[in-house]
């Protein structure tokens, strides 16, 4: 593959990897760096990459292997990172927004306790919105377990904010 | 009048999409129609959590980080940088990875095959087919991985989804049931089943699997013994039923169907099964794996 096919076929995905490192690293600057170290890697194979039935597919399996060396190196990763809560509506009260803010940090504690896959079936999906396909391509499980943890984690955070706020469910 | 109508209307088709959105069923297209409803609408107590839900979901997403320039700095560095080093080879490959990530997210499946029932009217050895099933071994997880996959297999051939049933009947001579009291879900299957299983692959199929909270167990009973069929498909019912486990139960134009139980304790069983050339029965169980705990069912 030639450099210019490289910039026309590859390098368009950085977006899409730069979310999916984001979801395991948890740091914008991390999943940048990633990125940018798989990058290096396609740019490397480049040769071979044609012979791959898809590059994004490849892309995704060489980003989830960098992520996770990551992790393994950084044992103490901290939630923290991604837990900042960023400012509100511009038109809401004052008070609206002090209990928008809890509730967003709270939705974002809650979700940064759930099981791993859990984790990043809910936030490739209900975040990303990403499809079910796509997830399964990028997290190499199958489509079947993709619908069930994300079922699990929905209906998690569901029950965690009804708890918390005692509203009631429909316990479905 | 004909507003409030409208309303119910509305809610109704809300609703009627979350519980699609909670069995994880629904499109983009229907996640969005009921972000954009959370969004404008008040709502009842019970949709509260759901709304927070969606309503925060947006937030996060809003509030994403963004990668500005990330795009130039890579075809800097790649472009117009230095030399860059070579690709280091990875240790193990993404089939022997794919198949420890199976097993450690616990798809360890592992049957006990053994008599329901003490009279066995065919001609077969009830006694010699039992010990012959459950005295084997799986070998590597490599092998262990392959069996359960043709096991599997065998088990789904011939399901057909029934959407008037709750998912009793998995198909002709393949029933399921839960036991709430010692948290075990049971295949329990008929002796045509049974000769299928067992003249698998020199038998060496089956294994036993137990784990600490759940069990599974395939169990035959006699192909001619319908109450017993009956019974045990009303007491899967009933079990589904109750107010402790929830079953839920789907399938869709693909032929991939899944049931899944809510057993007490915040326990989760799974039925899946998809239909097509890769046919496939899966069985999960939650609950942490104890292999030393391994135990083969016993009759009642």
């Amino acid at each position: 593959m030639s450099a210019e096919e490289f910039q026309l076929e590859v390098l368009p995905i950085n977006q899409k990897l730069y979310y999916f490192a984001l979801r395991f690293l948890r740091s914008a600057a991390d999943a940048e760096d990633a990125v940018q170290d798989v990058f290096v890697k396609l740019w490397n194979i480049r040769d071979k990459l044609s012979t791959y039935n898809s590059i994004e597919a490849f892309a995704y399996t060489v980003t989830r292997n960098h992520c996770l060396d990551k992790l393994k190196a950084k044992r103490t990763y901290s939630i923290e990172d991604t837990m900042r809560v960023e400012p509100g509506q511009a038109n809401a009260t004052p008070a609206q927004r002090t209990e928008d803010l809890e509730k967003l940090a709270l939705v974002k504690q809650i979700i940064g306790e759930l099981p791993e896959q859990q984790r990043m079936v809910i936030q490739l999906r209900d975040i990303d919105e990403c499809t079910y396909e796509e997830i399964a391509e990028m997290l190499d499980m199958q489509l079947n377990a993709v619908r069930v943890n994300l079922s699990r984690a929905r209906k998690k955070v569901r029950d965690e904010i009804a708890k918390i706020y005692n509203y009631e469910t429909t316990g479905n | 009048m004909k507003l409030q109508k409208f309303t119910t209307m509305k809610q109704q088709e809300i609703k009627y999409l979350l519980e699609k959105y909670y069995s994880a069923d629904t499109d983009l297209s229907e996640e969005k129609q009921l972000r954009e409803y959370f969004l404008g609408n008040q709502v009842s107590d019970d949709l509260q959590a759901s709304r927070d839900q969606f309503i925060f979901f947006s937030g996060l997403a809003e509030e994403r980080p963004e990668a500005t320039g990330l795009e130039d700095k890579i075809r800097a560095n790649l472009l117009e940088g230095p030399p860059v080093v070579p690709l280091q080879k990875k240790k193990s490959g993404p089939i022997i990875g794919r198949i420890i990530t199976a097993v450690a997210a616990g798809f360890l499946l592992i049957f006990v095959v053994k008599s329901l029932e003490e009279s066995f009217s065919s001609g077969m050895n009830a006694d010699k087919l039992t010990t012959s099933l459950t005295s084997v071994s799986c070998g590597t997880i490599e092998q262990c991985y392959q069996y359960t996959d043709e096991a599997l297999r065998i088990l789904s051939e011939g399901i057909s989804p029934d959407e008037n049933h709750h998912g009793n009947r998995l198909m002709d001579g393949l029933f399921s049931s839960a036991n709430l009291d010692d948290k075990a879900i049971s295949l329990v299957v008929d002796e045509e089943m049974l000769k299928k299983l067992a003249e698998l692959e020199g038998q060496k199929i089956f294994q036993s699997l137990t784990r600490e909270v759940s069990s599974i167990k395939i169990s035959r009973i006699s192909d001619k013994d319908v109450k017993k069929k009956d019974e045990i498909a009303s007491y899967f019912e009933q079990v589904t039923n109750s107010p402790e486990a929830h079953l839920l139960n789907k399938s869709d134009a693909k032929g991939f169907s899944f049931y899944v139980l809510d057993l007490p304790d915040n326990e989760q069983a799974y039925i899946y099964y998809h239909q097509g050339d890769t046919a496939d029965l899966l069985i999960e169980l939650s609950g942490s794996i104890d292999l030393s705990e391994l135990k083969e069912y016993s009759k009642d």
